[in-house]
């Protein structure tokens, strides 16, 4: 099995140590723990978004510091607990995600279809001013998807979600997850979806690994 | 210039009647700044005495280096002046590109304009040198504060959107390009300004100087206009430095936003 993410005697400050730690590429992989318990931080050290002070993190056995920073964030797309909504209207929001990334925007339809994937049919003219915050994180939901990384890390997708919402987001992200070459990290509460879905669950506890839990009845 | 007006000291004398009516009213309305106003009125006085004298001195001896010297103080005391206002407000990485800011920003644009605009001979004609230095590095001094306060502003208020846009794929530049444009109209716009009511709703300083001093008002405007351009130039340049090379401190060589600005 290929791993996605592997991490060797990881410190950072006094937040987060990871002595050793493999994410399986194809998977869906849970993190739960307590607020403070160092979750958003591992993500951030995923992406290189932050540096660690100690040990190292590799992407497919290269050592992040070997990718072009932004080039592996490309790949290794996230999505904050709070994701920042851009002013303008929703497809505005989409087509800046691809001007970041230098690549051209889908056609309408494809959005559009992206959209409805996420109960949002119809609103890609709509000011994101007027969305919920159930809507914002769905439409960050969708600026990543229709980019297509090679990996997503997600920091409580579904915290906004009513339930509905949230097994249509996890459901989803369980059958994306199965396309060739993808993987999900992704923070959750205890107890949540994820538990049914995630292959793996990573439980920190004062930025140590409390728990490392293999579900093999899970759903993916 | 037979019509040159010189002011005789008695007359001088009589102008501080407004400092003494200020200091009246001052004391009516129970203000309690009267002591600030008085020693406003000393410093100025004392100082622009102080610099008669100099540039009096300076005129006479005409040296190239006593002439890049005095542009060079003006340079440190204006940037004295910037890093006491903007206290506390950037950390030292910016500090470094405030400073070349000001020393290229000022001194290319002067540099151009010495050799080509006013092609005075000397180049360093110390008559036309200092005045238009005065005036570029005092313009470009407001620029740069503006624009570098404007700058770390940006990134404490809009963190989160500027890293949601690195989460996004997005290189620092592009996290950051919408804010440098802001940045920079704020940091120019006061120079635009005092070009629009130009004229019409206030004659500058420099032209009335002249105009006073016997210069024929078309000869002034020629003047003013050419040292408009100048100012407007270098503020341009200063703040085009500052943002291009500013926000670049907010971040890492891994693309990372840092906290501490050090």
């Amino acid at each position: 099995m290929q791993t996605v993410f592997t991490l060797r005697d990881v410190s950072y400050g006094n937040i987060l140590f990871i002595p050793s730690l493999d994410i399986v590429a194809g998977s869906l992989f849970g993190i739960t723990g307590k607020s403070g318990s160092g979750k958003t931080t591992l993500l951030k050290l995923l992406n290189n978004l932050v540096n660690c002070d100690r040990g190292e993190v590799l992407y497919y056995g290269k050592n992040v510091l070997v990718y072009e920073p932004v080039e592996l964030r490309r790949k290794v797309l996230m999505i904050p607990q709070a994701p920042y909504i851009f002013p303008g209207t929703v497809l505005e929001n989409i087509r800046l995600a691809f001007y970041f990334n230098r690549k051209e925007a889908p056609p309408q339809d494809e959005m559009e279809e992206m959209m409805s994937a996420f109960e949002m049919e119809g609103m890609l003219n709509r000011d994101t001013s007027n969305l919920s915050g159930g809507e914002k994180q769905r439409l960050a939901l969708v600026r990543v998807l229709l980019l297509e990384p090679e990996t997503l890390l997600l920091d409580e997708p579904t915290a906004a979600l009513d339930e509905d919402n949230a097994t249509t987001v996890v459901t989803y992200l369980a059958r994306w997850v199965r396309k060739p070459g993808k993987s999900v990290v992704m923070i959750s509460h205890a107890g949540s979806l994820v538990s049914d879905y995630a292959g793996t669950i990573l439980d920190l506890s004062g930025g140590r690994i409390s728990s490392l839990k293999e579900r093999r009845g899970a759903n993916v | 210039m037979s019509d040159l007006l010189t002011i005789e000291l008695w007359r001088l004398a009589a102008s501080y009647l407004f400092l003494i009516l200020l200091l009246v009213m001052s004391l009516l309305l129970k203000l309690g700044r009267g002591r600030e106003f008085f020693v406003a009125t000393v410093r100025m006085t004392l100082q622009l005495v102080l610099a008669g004298y100099i540039l009096e001195m300076v005129f006479r001896q005409q040296h190239v280096l006593v002439t890049l010297a005095i542009l060079l103080f003006m340079q440190v005391f204006a940037l004295v002046t910037i890093f006491g206002r903007v206290k506390g407000k950037i950390g030292p990485r910016l500090k470094r590109v405030v400073s070349l800011a000001l020393f290229v920003g000022t001194s290319l644009p002067l540099a151009y304009f010495m050799l080509v605009v006013i092609a005075a001979d000397p180049w360093y004609e110390p008559r036309f040198f200092i005045p238009i230095a005065g005036m570029t590095v005092g313009n470009s001094m407001t620029g740069i504060t503006l624009g570098a306060e404007r700058l770390a502003r940006v990134f404490q208020t809009t963190r989160a959107r500027i890293e949601e846009s690195l989460m996004l794929g997005a290189t620092p530049q592009m996290a950051v390009s919408e804010f440098l444009s802001d940045t920079f109209n704020a940091a120019i716009i006061p120079t635009v300004n005092s070009m629009l009511g130009m004229g019409i709703i206030f004659i500058p300083g420099m032209m009335t100087g002249q105009i006073l001093a016997g210069a024929s008002p078309v000869d002034a405007i020629k003047y003013q206009i050419v040292i408009m351009m100048g100012i407007l130039g270098s503020v341009a340049f200063a703040v085009f430095i500052i943002i291009q090379l500013g926000y670049r401190t907010f971040f890492n060589e891994r693309a990372q936003l840092i906290n501490n600005q050090d």
